[in-house]
């Protein structure tokens, strides 16, 4: 019934948490003012996505109705709190810049209602399909976001790599021979970017439906 | 899913296995992890303390704190850093706060030669108003750096130059200068007044840490 391009292709596009469901607001403006923040708090989701799909799919015959919001919150936390540790102790930099964030992934509703409406009810495999299409969906938004806000906030791009990839890192920073409008660095700047991006994906969907409708007319 | 009663027995079981899991797995990360995130912190404290003092070159300085139960109580000095280098102790390091600032405590680091002049001054965390009393901040003007090489006694008088010192003010803010100075003043006394006394704390330290050592 579900294929995983299928699965893939809804966390992506068709189903993405983001831009469909506007779930994970909360760390999507927050930290989305520089790429190297962007890519650090979305891989840090989508590691935790994948690993709490894939435990609770294994589980999934084990369940009990009663008790399975408290556990999905329990295994996220885990896996939340053990993601925290490791980007303290391998990123710290980046930590300390966007460490208040990393613990917030738990209220991230997108992870719970992966859980919840496919992990649980599926086999491992189309829950790792799903958490993969969904986490790299996220993920994506947040590096556009930033891309956006960095840009048009700080006239940079791709700046402070270093601290994720050590020295070399630095090489990766494009500086734009402007100083950028302070705006898109604060809050408003990122819901500037996330309505630029609703507003270009509901265009390009109208715009293919509309196509599909003169196609079948002809 | 069932939901009969047995189920209970079976929900209490997973949820108790599940929690040995979860624990398990944090255990496992953080004795992982844990000894590069001390060594992270502690590279960062150093890093931030040295900023306000004198490198020597090629002796990168290590910081030992000061017990806090042997400091004597202060308006100002929060905690003292000794800063430790091959060739002995560079300079002491105070955090300092000076509480009057125009909204709220102005937090400081203040680097002091083992005989009383100061090295550099940064203010690291402060609410003073932007545009006005946060050129105090390193990043937004050299405010800061004309305390460089001062001590008390030199000037003679620690005030705004509108006060009859000889300390620049800021546009626009009159209180945040006049906090920071008070406050800068009341560190060196400080450190006039207990210097001898944060030696023999910190020859204490060094011992006691020696024979751990051993």
């Amino acid at each position: 019934m579900n294929s995983t391009p299928d699965w893939l292709q809804r966390g992506l596009w068709s189903e993405n948490p983001v831009l469909v469901h506007l779930l994970g607001l909360c760390p999507l403006l927050a930290v989305t003012n520089t790429v190297v923040n962007a890519l650090l708090l979305g891989a840090a989701t989508l590691v935790v996505l994948i690993a709490t799909n894939l435990v609770v799919s294994l589980l999934r015959g084990a369940l009990v109705r009663s008790v399975r919001i408290p556990l999905f919150v329990l295994i996220i936390a885990s896996f939340v709190t053990s993601v925290d540790l490791l980007i303290d102790a391998w990123f710290h930099d980046l930590h300390v810049l966007i460490g208040l964030f990393i613990p917030l992934i738990v209220t991230n509703c997108t992870i719970l209602a992966q859980a919840e409406t496919v992990a649980s009810r599926h086999s491992p495999g189309a829950a790792l399909a799903s958490a993969v299409g969904t986490g790299a969906g996220f993920l994506g938004v947040l590096i556009a976001l930033g891309a956006i806000r960095e840009l048009l906030g700080r006239g940079t791009l791709f700046s402070g790599f270093e601290m994720l990839l050590g020295e070399r890192g630095s090489v990766l920073e494009i500086n734009l021979p402007f100083d950028g409008a302070l705006a898109f660095v604060l809050a408003p700047g990122a819901f500037f970017g996330l309505a630029a991006l609703l507003v270009l994906r509901n265009t390009m969907i109208a715009r293919s439906a509309r196509h599909t409708e003169t196609t079948t007319e002809s | 899913m069932a939901t009969d009663q047995p189920s209970r027995i079976r929900s209490l079981l997973l949820v108790i296995g599940v929690s040995i899991g979860a624990a398990a797995l944090i255990t496992g990360t953080y004795e992982f992890s844990f000894e590069r995130i001390l060594a992270n912190e502690r590279a960062r404290l150093i890093e931030n303390l040295s900023s306000v003092i004198n490198r020597r070159p090629d002796a990168p300085p290590d910081a030992l704190e000061i017990d806090p139960d042997a400091l004597p109580e202060d308006d100002y000095v929060r905690q003292v850093f000794a800063m430790l280098d091959s060739a002995g102790l560079n300079a002491w390091v105070y955090s300092a706060v000076a509480p009057s600032g125009y909204n709220g405590p102005i937090e400081f680091l203040a680097g002091v030669t083992p005989v009383g002049e100061i090295v550099r001054i940064r203010v690291i965390q402060h609410r003073e108003t932007p545009g006005l009393g946060d050129a105090i901040e390193d990043e937004k003007s050299d405010w800061a750096r004309q305390f460089d090489d001062t001590s008390l006694g030199n000037p003679a008088m620690w005030a705004l130059e509108s006060a009859g010192g000889t300390f620049d003010g800021l546009t626009g803010a009159t209180v945040t200068p006049r906090a920071v100075i008070a406050a800068i003043e009341g560190v060196l006394q400080y450190h006039a007044v207990h210097a001898a006394s944060l030696s023999n704390a910190l020859e204490a330290q060094r011992q006691t840490e020696a024979m751990q050592g051993e």
